[in-house]
C-alpha cells in the first residue's frame, strides 16, 4: 500500500498509530532531526511487527531489503496477528470524488538541447500523483449544447485546482503547493470534436502560467534559502464524454513547457533551469491502488479557497 | 505481510545535500527495553539464575528476526543467564556480544516468597520506592537509580547516527528483569505506584518497550511493553 507518511505521523487515529508503530522499529526510528520524518519502504506483519525498513529509490537495496523481510516472515509468522482489524473510527474524512474526475498524473522531465543534468536517477527521475474532480467541476468541460464546434470553459477551481495543486514540479520529489497568487493565468477551454452515438469527445486546450518565490529554512543547518520558481504549462489533449453514464470514460492531457526553480523538498538545486518539464493526465481506475489520495489533498485549500 | 510505501522526498542518492550541523544533531539514546523470555519457573530448589526453558529459547531465537534491532550497537544484559540468553541469538547474528552488566540487573527479592508474601512485597515495592518492600529486596528507588545510571551511561558510547541527510538516536538494547524494568520507567516517566504494579503485571516474557531519552529533556515512551508481538 501507499501512504503520504506526514499525516500518519501525527494522526490521532487507529491508522496513524499503527503507521508509528512500524515507522519506530525501522531506519528513522526516533528521529527528530533535520526533520522527524518517517518516509521509507516498510515491510511488517499484521499485527505491526516491521520485518524491514529503508529509505531509497534504488532498486538493489530495496530488493535486499525485501528478501531479507521475507526471510523474517518465514520465522515470525506462525506468531502473527490472524484477528480482524477492529473498527476504523478515521480522523480524516474521505473526500474521494465518487461518480467524479480522478486523474493519474506522471511528471517527468523533456528532452533538452543541452543538457547538464547529473547522469543518474535524477536524469531519468519521473513521479506519479492522482487529481480529484468532483463531478460538477468535470461537466463543465462539456459543452452545452454538445454539437461539433461547441466550446466551454472549465469551471475556474478546476483551473485554478489544476494550476496550484498538480503542475508543481514533482518530477524528483515533493514541492508545496504553489500560493493563490502565484496563478498569473488560468485557462482550460474544450471544443466538441465528434459526437457518437452517446459518446462526445472533446479536444482540450488551455494554458497555465505561474510563478512564486519559494522561501525556507533549512533545518540542518538553519540557513534561509529562497528561490524563485515558475513553470508555464500549455495544456493539450482529448477526452471522451458518456452522455449515459454523465462522467468521462477517456481523459488525455499534456501540460508542458518551461518550469524553474526548486524547493525545499524537490531536489532541483542543481537543475534550476529553466528547462522543459510536463505533466500528464490520463483517467485512473478504481482500484484501491487508484483512490490513492492526491499528495496536497490535506492542503486546507485544495477543494476550494475560502470565499 | 504488509508492504508500505510512503512518500520519498529525501535524497537517497547523488550529491549529499548540504547542511547538516552536528552541533545541532539532537543527543538522544533509544533504549530497546527487553523483559526476559520464559525461564525456568522460581520455587524452592530452583537455582536463583534461573535458565530459560526450551519455549524461552525459541522466544529468544525469534527475536533475533526483528528489524527493531537492526539499528542497535549494542546488546546489554543483567548478569542472570536468562537475560543474557534472551539477547544473544540476536546479538550474535548482528555479529555482537551481550555485555553482561551487574547494575542492568532484576531487583533482589531476597529468594523465593511464597505468592501472597511475594504480591504484598510486591505492592510495597512499586507504591513506596522509597523504602525496602521485604527482608532482602532492594528498594524500588534504588533499583531505578542504579539502572539509570547505567543506562546513562551508555550514552557516550552509543552517540546518534549521523549520515549525510539525516540524525536518528543511538540504540542499545537492555535486558533485564521485569520489577526493576517497571521500576526505571516509572521513575523515568512519572507514573503512579498503580499504574506500575499494574503494568508489571501485564508484562509478557518476553516483552519489548522502546523508550527516548534525549538529553536535559524528559524521557519519550515510544513503544510500550504489551505492544508487539513477540
Amino acid at each position: 500500500m501507499a501512504e503520504n507518511s506526514s499525516p500518519l505521523q501525527s494522526q490521532p487515529d487507529a491508522k496513524g498509530e499503527f503507521f508509528r508503530l512500524v515507522a519506530e522499529q525501522g531506519h528513522y526510528g526516533g528521529r527528530t532531526f533535520p526533520t522527524p520524518t518517517r518516509q521509507g519502504l516498510y515491510v511488517c506483519t499484521p499485527g505491526g511487527t516491521t520485518l524491514g525498513a529503508l529509505n531509497t529509490r534504488d532498486a538493489g537495496p530495496l530488493l535486499e531489503m525485501l528478501r531479507t523481510a521475507l526471510e523474517r516472515w518465514d520465522h515470525l509468522a506462525v506468531h502473527a496477528t490472524t484477528g480482524a482489524p477492529g473498527e476504523y473510527d478515521r480522523f480524516r474524512p474521505d473526500h474521494y470524488p465518487h461518480g467524479g474526475l480522478v486523474l493519474r498524473a506522471i511528471a517527468r522531465d523533456l528532452p533538452r538541447e543541452v543538457d547538464t543534468r547529473t547522469d543518474d536517477w535524477r536524469k531519468i527521475a519521473w513521479n506519479l500523483d492522482y487529481a480529484w474532480f468532483t463531478r460538477e467541476e468535470a461537466s463543465s468541460l462539456v459543452p452545452d449544447p454538445s454539437h461539433p464546434g461547441a466550446t466551454s470553459e472549465a469551471s475556474p477551481e478546476l483551473a485554478r485546482r489544476l494550476g496550484r495543486f498538480h503542475l508543481r514540479d514533482f518530477v524528483r520529489g515533493e514541492p508545496a503547493p504553489w500560493p493563490a497568487d502565484a496563478v498569473r493565468e488560468a485557462s482550460l477551454s474544450s471544443m466538441v470534436t465528434g459526437v457518437s452515438g452517446d459518446r462526445i469527445t472533446v479536444s482540450l486546450h488551455g494554458r497555465i502560467r505561474l510563478e512564486a518565490e519559494f522561501r525556507w529554512v533549512r533545518q540542518g543547518d538553519g540557513e534561509s534559502h529562497a528561490s524563485p520558481c515558475s513553470f508555464d504549462a500549455t495544456l493539450s489533449g482529448e477526452a471522451e464524454w458518456d452522455r449515459v453514464a454523465g462522467r468521462f470514460v477517456r481523459f488525455d492531457l499534456a501540460a508542458s513547457g518551461p518550469r524553474a526553480g526548486t524547493q525545499q523538498y524537490n531536489n532541483r538545486p542543481d537543475d534550476l533551469g529553466p528547462a522543459p518539464m510536463a505533466v500528464v493526465f490520463e483517467l485512473a481506475g478504481d482500484t484501491l491502488r487508484d483512490r490513492t489520495p492526491p499528495h496536497t489533498v490535506l492542503h486546507a485549500q485544495y477543494f476550494g479557497e475560502p470565499a | 505481510m504488509v508492504v508500505i510505501a510512503g512518500s520519498t522526498h529525501q535524497p537517497a542518492g547523488g550529491a549529499p545535500p548540504p547542511g547538516l550541523d552536528p552541533e545541532r544533531v539532537p543527543q538522544v539514546l533509544r533504549v530497546v527495553l527487553v523483559r526476559h523470555a520464559t525461564a525456568q519457573a522460581p520455587g524452592s530448589g530452583v537455582p536463583t539464575d534461573r535458565p530459560l526453558t526450551s519455549d524461552g529459547l525459541a522466544q529468544a531465537d525469534r527475536l533475533r528476526w526483528l528489524n527493531l534491532f537492526d539499528l542497535a550497537t549494542g546488546f546489554y544484559a543483567g548478569p542472570a543467564s536468562r537475560t543474557i540468553g534472551t539477547l544473544a541469538p540476536g546479538a550474535s547474528s548482528r555479529g555482537r556480544d551481550v555485555m553482561p552488566m551487574g547494575a542492568l540487573g532484576e531487583s533482589a527479592s531476597g529468594g523465593w516468597l511464597p505468592d501472597d508474601q511475594f504480591a504484598e512485597a510486591l505492592a510495597r515495592y512499586f507504591a513506596h520506592p522509597g523504602i525496602v518492600p521485604a527482608p532482602g529486596w532492594e528498594s524500588g528507588s534504588v533499583a531505578a537509580q542504579r539502572f539509570g545510571s547505567q543506562v546513562e551511561a551508555l550514552r557516550a558510547a552509543h552517540p546518534p547516527h549521523v549520515n549525510r541527510d539525516r540524525a536518528v538516536p543511538g540504540v542499545v538494547v537492555v535486558s533485564t528483569g521485569g520489577r526493576v524494568a517497571i521500576a526505571w520507567l516509572a521513575s523515568s516517566l512519572g507514573w503512579s505506584g498503580a499504574d506500575a504494579e499494574s503494568a508489571w503485571r501485564r508484562l509478557r516474557n518476553p516483552d519489548i518497550a522502546v523508550i527516548d531519552l534525549p538529553r536535559d529533556e524528559a524521557s519519550r515512551l515510544i513503544i510500550p511493553f504489551g505492544t508487539l508481538e513477540t
